[in-house]
């Protein structure tokens, strides 16, 4: 039933967030997808269960999650994770073009509504 | 080396939204400055760094992104310094311990470069830097006591990093601990079919032992 689903949206979180406090960071990035799926709420779930799986060590998938948020709404949160998982690989181009990318969106002069793209061609030429 | 910090999470759940950015802003500077100092832009490195600093003053990371920054200028007192006001911001910074240790080392104070790795290594038993450069600083010694103790740690955690496998090798081979030497070059060549140096060291240590056993028998 329709009225259900906050709680069962609530129960869920909270079993995520109980996971994440034991370490589980894999059974906890497995909720947030599910949740992202079932919900509707893709972007912030996405970004949970990205941040769960860098814990967990799956840096493959938590690249896949933290690219497919920055093309779509760019975050501190998911430069900064997805610009770690780019230094990770070696990849020190990428990974500075996404952090001028956090630092302009800090300092105010980027609205987070611009596409990855933008940020990447602006930068990339400059590093 | 150290934990990697991660605010996704974390953050979003219990921190006010002000204290939230300012860790944000650190976070983007630090990984700015080490992003830089891994392509060689020094300046702009330790310009971040020192950005970080003003933002987390109780931070150690900074300081020890700015001891590396001058240790790769080879300004040694610059960065004797960055470290040393790391390890008081935090003593149980083991990337600090490996800064002062390398210094040390490159001024040919092996003994105090030997007692700073071991204390790296202490902290943080899987730190590689350390373990290799307390190796290095065994050779320049001629000491290899304890060495071997931490590169046996090391390799219980990443049992195929055949780099640390060889230098234990190698320090079996001094002691005269030929078997478990020999075992060891077996296990890297295995690994590495190709790796040269282990090949060199398996017919010395071959050689060695032939050599002992005709001892032996000469000696009957």
């Amino acid at each position: 039933m329709p009225a259900e689903i906050p709680f069962q949206f609530d129960s869920l979180l909270t079993e995520a967030r109980t996971e994440e406090k034991a370490g589980n960071w894999r059974q906890a990035a497995e909720i947030y997808e599910h949740m992202g799926e079932r919900y509707q709420n893709q972007l912030w779930m996405k970004l949970q269960a990205a941040g769960a799986l860098f814990k967990a060590g799956d840096f493959g998938r938590s690249a896949e999650l933290a690219s497919w948020i920055n093309q779509r709404r760019p975050t501190v949160d998911t430069l900064l994770l997805e610009a770690r998982l780019k230094r990770r690989q070696k990849d020190f181009k990428s990974a500075l073009a996404l952090l001028k990318g956090a630092e302009d969106i800090l300092a105010g002069n980027v609205s987070s509504d611009i596409k990855m793209s933008t940020i990447v061609n602006k930068y990339c030429k400059s590093v | 080396m150290s934990e990697e910090k991660l605010s996704t999470t974390d953050t979003e759940q219990d921190v006010p939204v002000e204290q939230h950015n300012s860790t944000q802003h650190y976070e983007v500077m630090m990984e700015l400055g080490d992003c830089l100092t891994s392509v060689g832009k020094y300046d702009e490195a330790q310009r971040h760094y020192e950005k970080s600093a003003s933002l987390s003053p109780d931070a150690a990371g900074p300081y020890v992104g700015l001891g590396v920054v001058a240790l790769q200028k080879n300004k040694l007192e610059d960065a004797d310094i960055a470290f040393r006001v790391a390890c008081r911001l935090d003593p149980k910074c083991a990337r600090a311990y490996a800064g002062l240790a390398m210094i040390s080392q490159q001024q040919a104070h092996y003994s105090q470069a030997f007692k700073m790795y071991l204390k790296c290594l202490e902290l943080e038993s899987d730190n590689l830097t350390a373990l290799l450069g307390l190796f290095q600083t065994s050779c320049q010694m001629g000491s290899f006591e304890k060495i071997i103790h931490y590169l046996l740690v090391y390799l219980g955690m990443h049992p195929g990093d055949t780099s640390v496998m060889f230098a234990l090798a190698a320090l079996y081979m001094k002691d005269g601990r030929v078997a478990e030497s020999r075992e060891i070059l077996h296990n890297i060549l295995a690994l590495e079919p190709g790796h040269k140096d282990a090949t060199n060291l398996l017919e010395e240590v071959e050689r060695g032992i032939v050599r002992r056993k005709q001892a032996e028998v000469c000696g009957k």
